[in-house]
């Protein structure tokens, strides 16, 4: 039986580097010969910097994308800080696509509420830009996006995001935790927007990802609105070390984070006493 | 690409602790050679050199050492305490739970009032401590590694779990199966379980681990019948500063 | 066809044997203790201990292995070599290998992990029947002190004998091997053997009562006492969780990611960049170990992870015990 090593990350070519934020940077990574990573939005992939180690990284761009993907990492430790040195032309390993995403399938016809905290955004991108393809848009309802930022200093991808608020098939609702100078805009944790959204309760999908504290909140608030659990989708963050399933690090009472998640349905997870 | 400028400072350890020996290591030579040393050790000069990274040896136990540790912090971008009388005050520390007056004068006897001198402490009680090398006498290993991260712009780990892990790693016999009470438990490794490997207890002078259960400590000592002074020694030798031992509290 | 057995005194000799063909690993003596080994000296192996200090996962799941190298210079990543001699394990016990067997479950399932599995291949597993002590509970997990399952052979000791049953070809070759030491058996059947340490129940049923014993007092009372000192861990035939991190060869390009045995009873084991952790309080992490063994995760055959080893009773220094524990629970 010819068995391989899971672990060895292929090398893959940083075709495009650049600054966002403060602390997050742009990644476009090219796969040998130009391969589609071939995953489904909300999936991950095991990013290695040479000699520095390895750390569990969203895909930020949809599967649509032909040729490469697209990743942005904040930078926060050995890893991650070693990524922002990087430039285009060098190489780093990947591994991946790891866990389960969203199943698209699942959204057609619906409506869907996206809901993003801060980094957050980034593996929810995969999700947007998968629905609003000129080619896709219209297997979808409604896509309502509530976005929240510690500043607006924070915002990621700001070209998109002044999209969003151009197109009339988004709604796009956008607070700041704190105000700093130039901000017009709301001002309030993420919560604050959910009251002024109307859904047709019956045909509406909510996806979150943000913080650890977020969570509770936002699916209260959803829940008070009529919500029920299983149209409710969350991706977790754990610490992760191996990516499928045996180092035993990013387990939530008898799951795998990187196996069954980072995307479950609330309804799956909502008895797991450590999962929210 | 200029040579990071280091500088190592001594404060209160004791004799002969560390530097002297990293003085001469031939291991560390290599690792040496890739920084400009621009302070030595008794060359405490307070010309305000420049260097980048400083790395403190000793406790701080003089108003003077308070001072002076505050000028280096001023200018040091990155300061790392080297031993366990930086880290955590160490064996210096073990006079904190004396009487003040009473250590002055064992130690200068009627010149005490001449020696001004206040609780060991650690550098971090005093400072932000950006890293640490643990240990005494820290590991001539452990400095090569804390370093070499460091001129790698890395951020140098130290193990934040027990002596014991690595002692089982080892498959040690466990001295409590001696009836010898060891400080593995809730001591940081690091050491590879240096003295455990050679028949001797943990005395813990890595420092205790982030979250000690203090009660669980000392039940398991009062079992292996170490009298409440004896368990109080163990605790003290080099973590005075971070124990209570007259508090019972449970989490 | 009568059954065969070993005189006690012809072991080095059946060592010896073994040791033409194979790497032989039994159990010596280390102190009061004893631990596996590869045998060098054949007088040195026994077959009269109680327990080692470190279960058989050692030979196979490394306290630190290299799973990746990598060149800075070149960019390379690539997987180790992995060499797997012939090796005889010589005279384990029942729960012992049954570990084993939960641990290949856990490397197979889902992706099957190759760094362990190459090392599980070419393995011959000699057993030996043993007298529970005070620790082992394993009759109540379900591995009573006649299970043979998996054994090439298997050794069932009475007075100064052994009796040789073979239970595959491999083994049946070492009997061969071994005729010249063996002598007719006039000792059928296997001794009934009674355990001192026992769970209340068996453990059927034991998952759903972990389900609604998440609150239980017990978890609090028993991390009251417990260091997080991560021993128990360690020392688990069933525990494999590893840490992953790498290290440079300072002075070259070269370099190793390396795996470490784990421990998720230490607060950091769930620590993430930022600071958030998401098993902070002590009992959190004490019942998660539990919960591993008896709830969280089973073998294809719906069995507990826990063999009944006694290990993390034996070796913990706070006392804890998983029977105990477990029979607040029941
Ligand atoms: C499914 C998933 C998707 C993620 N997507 C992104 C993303 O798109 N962009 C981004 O910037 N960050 C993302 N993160 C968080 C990112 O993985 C951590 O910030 C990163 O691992 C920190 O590694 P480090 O070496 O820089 O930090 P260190 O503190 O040095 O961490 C050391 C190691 O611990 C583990 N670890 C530490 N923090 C985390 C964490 N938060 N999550 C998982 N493992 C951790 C990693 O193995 C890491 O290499 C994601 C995390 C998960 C679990
Ligand atoms: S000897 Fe000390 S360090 Fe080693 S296992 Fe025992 S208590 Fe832990
Ligand atoms: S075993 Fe304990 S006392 Fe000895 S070097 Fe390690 S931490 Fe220090
Ligand atoms: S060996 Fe005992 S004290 Fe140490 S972590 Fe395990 S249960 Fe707690
Ligand atoms: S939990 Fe304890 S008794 Fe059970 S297999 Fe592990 S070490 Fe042995
Ligand atoms: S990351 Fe290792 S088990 Fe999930």
């Amino acid at each position: 039986m010819e068995m391989k090593n899971i672990y060895v990350p292929e090398v893959a070519d940083l075709i495009k580097v650049e600054k966002m934020t403060e602390l997050e940077t742009f990644f476009e990574v090219k796969l040998p010969g130009g391969r589609d990573l071939g995953h489904e939005p909300g999936q991950f992939v095991q990013v290695s910097v040479f000699g520095v180690g390895e750390a569990p990284i969203s895909v930020s761009s949809t599967p649509l994308k032909k040729g490469s993907f697209e990743m942005v990492v904040r930078r926060v430790g050995n890893v991650t800080n070693a990524m922002h040195r990087l430039k285009a032309g060098d190489k780093l390993g990947i591994r991946g696509p790891f866990g389960h995403g969203f199943n698209m399938d699942e959204f057609a016809g619906k409506d869907i509420l996206v809901i993003a905290g801060g980094i957050g955004l980034v593996p929810l991108r995969s999700l947007i830009n998968t629905v609003i393809a000129e080619s896709e848009r219209k297997k979808y309802g409604r896509l309502i996006i509530l976005y929240g930022a510690k500043t607006k200093e924070e915002f990621l991808f700001r070209d998109e995001l002044g999209m969003w608020t151009e197109r009339d098939d988004i709604e796009y609702m956008v607070t700041v935790d704190r105000k700093t100078p130039g901000w017009e805009g709301r001002v309030g944790v993420i919560t604050t927007l959910i009251p002024d959204v109307k859904l047709d309760l019956k045909n509406t999908l909510a996806v979150i990802c943000g913080p650890p504290v977020m969570y509770k909140f936002v699916i209260l608030s959803l829940r008070s609105k009529g919500l029920k659990d299983n149209q409710i989708y969350v991706s977790l963050e754990r610490k992760m070390k191996c990516g499928v399933g045996k180092c035993g690090h990013c387990q939530i009472n008898n799951i795998y984070v990187c196996q069954e998640g980072p995307v479950f349905n609330y309804a799956r997870i909502e008895d797991l006493k450590e999962a929210i | 690409m200029s040579k990071p400028k280091v500088a190592f400072f001594d404060f209160t350890s004791c004799e002969g602790c560390q530097l002297s020996k990293l003085n001469l290591e031939d291991d560390l030579l290599d690792i040496l050679e890739l920084v400009d040393i621009v302070n030595f050790r008794e060359a405490i000069s307070d010309r305000g050199e420049d260097y980048e990274i400083a790395f403190i040896e000793g406790s701080l136990s003089t108003p003077h050492c308070i001072e002076r540790i505050h000028k280096i912090r001023r200018q040091a971008k990155i300061l790392v305490a080297l031993g366990a009388c930086a880290h955590i005050g160490g064996i210096n520390a073990i006079r904190n739970k004396m009487d003040q007056d009473e250590v002055r004068e064992t130690v200068y006897g009627k010149d005490k009032y001449l020696f001004p001198s206040i609780k060991a402490q650690a550098v971090s009680d005093v400072v932000k401590v950006d890293y640490y090398v643990p240990g005494c006498p820290m590991d001539n290993q452990e400095f090569k590694k804390v370093l070499s991260a460091l001129l790698t712009g890395k951020i140098p780990e130290i193990p934040e779990y027990s002596v014991c892990v690595e002692c089982k790693a080892k498959e040690n016999e466990c001295l409590y199966d001696y009836g010898i009470a060891c400080m593995g438990p809730i001591t940081r490794a690091g050491c590879g379980a240096a003295c455990p490997s050679n028949g001797h207890y943990c005395y813990g002078c890595r420092g205790l681990v982030p979250d000690l259960n203090k009660n669980a400590a000392k039940d398991v000592m009062e079992k292996y019948k170490l009298s409440m002074s004896q368990i109080k020694k163990r605790f003290y030798m080099f973590n005075t500063n971070y124990v209570n031992m007259e508090e019972k509290e449970y989490e | 066809m009568a059954s065969k057995a070993l005189p006690k005194d012809k072991i080095p000799q059946a060592v010896s044997i073994l040791k033409k063909q194979y790497k032989v690993i039994g159990a010596t003596p280390k102190g009061k203790n004893f631990v596996f080994k590869e045998i060098e000296d054949p007088n040195e192996v026994t077959l009269d201990y109680n327990t080692t200090i470190l279960p058989l996962k050692k030979f196979f799941l490394p306290p630190r292995e290299v799973i990746v190298e990598f060149n800075l210079q070149s960019k390379e990543y690539r997987g180790e070599d992995i060499k797997v001699e012939p090796k005889v394990f010589f005279g384990i016990h029942n729960y012992e290998l049954q570990a084993v067997f939960r641990l290949d479950f856990a490397f197979k399932n889902g992706v099957s992990d190759e760094t362990y599995l190459k090392k599980r291949e070419k393995n011959v597993f000699i057993g030996v029947s043993y007298i529970p002590d005070d620790f082992h509970f394993s009759e109540s997990v379900g591995i009573p002190t006649d299970l043979k399952e998996g054994f090439d052979i298997f050794l069932t000791r009475y007075d100064s004998h052994y009796r040789v049953e073979a239970m595959t070809e491999k083994g049946r070759e070492i009997e061969n091997a071994w005729e010249e030491l063996l002598v007719p058996c006039d000792y059928e059947g296997d001794p009934v053997v009674h355990f001192k340490n026992k769970l209340k129940q068996s453990v059927a049923g034991i998952r759903e009562i972990f389900h609604g014993a998440y609150n239980h007092p017990i978890w609090k009372e028993t991390a009251r006492k417990c260091y997080s000192c991560g021993t128990c861990n360690l020392v688990c035939p069933t525990c494999y969780c590893f840490d992953v991190s790498d290290e440079v060869i300072l002075g070259t390009d070269k370099g190793v990611r390396a795996r470490r045995w784990d421990s998720c009873q230490a607060l950091v084991f769930t620590k993430v960049a930022g600071g958030d952790v998401f098993r902070e309080k002590r009992y959190d992490r004490v019942r998660h170990r539990m919960s591993r063994k008896f709830a969280y995760i089973m073998d294809e055959k719906d069995r507990p992870f826990c063999v009944g080893c006694g290990r993390c009773v034996r070796q913990c220094t706070a006392d804890i015990n998983i029977v105990d524990v477990m029979n607040a629970l029941l």
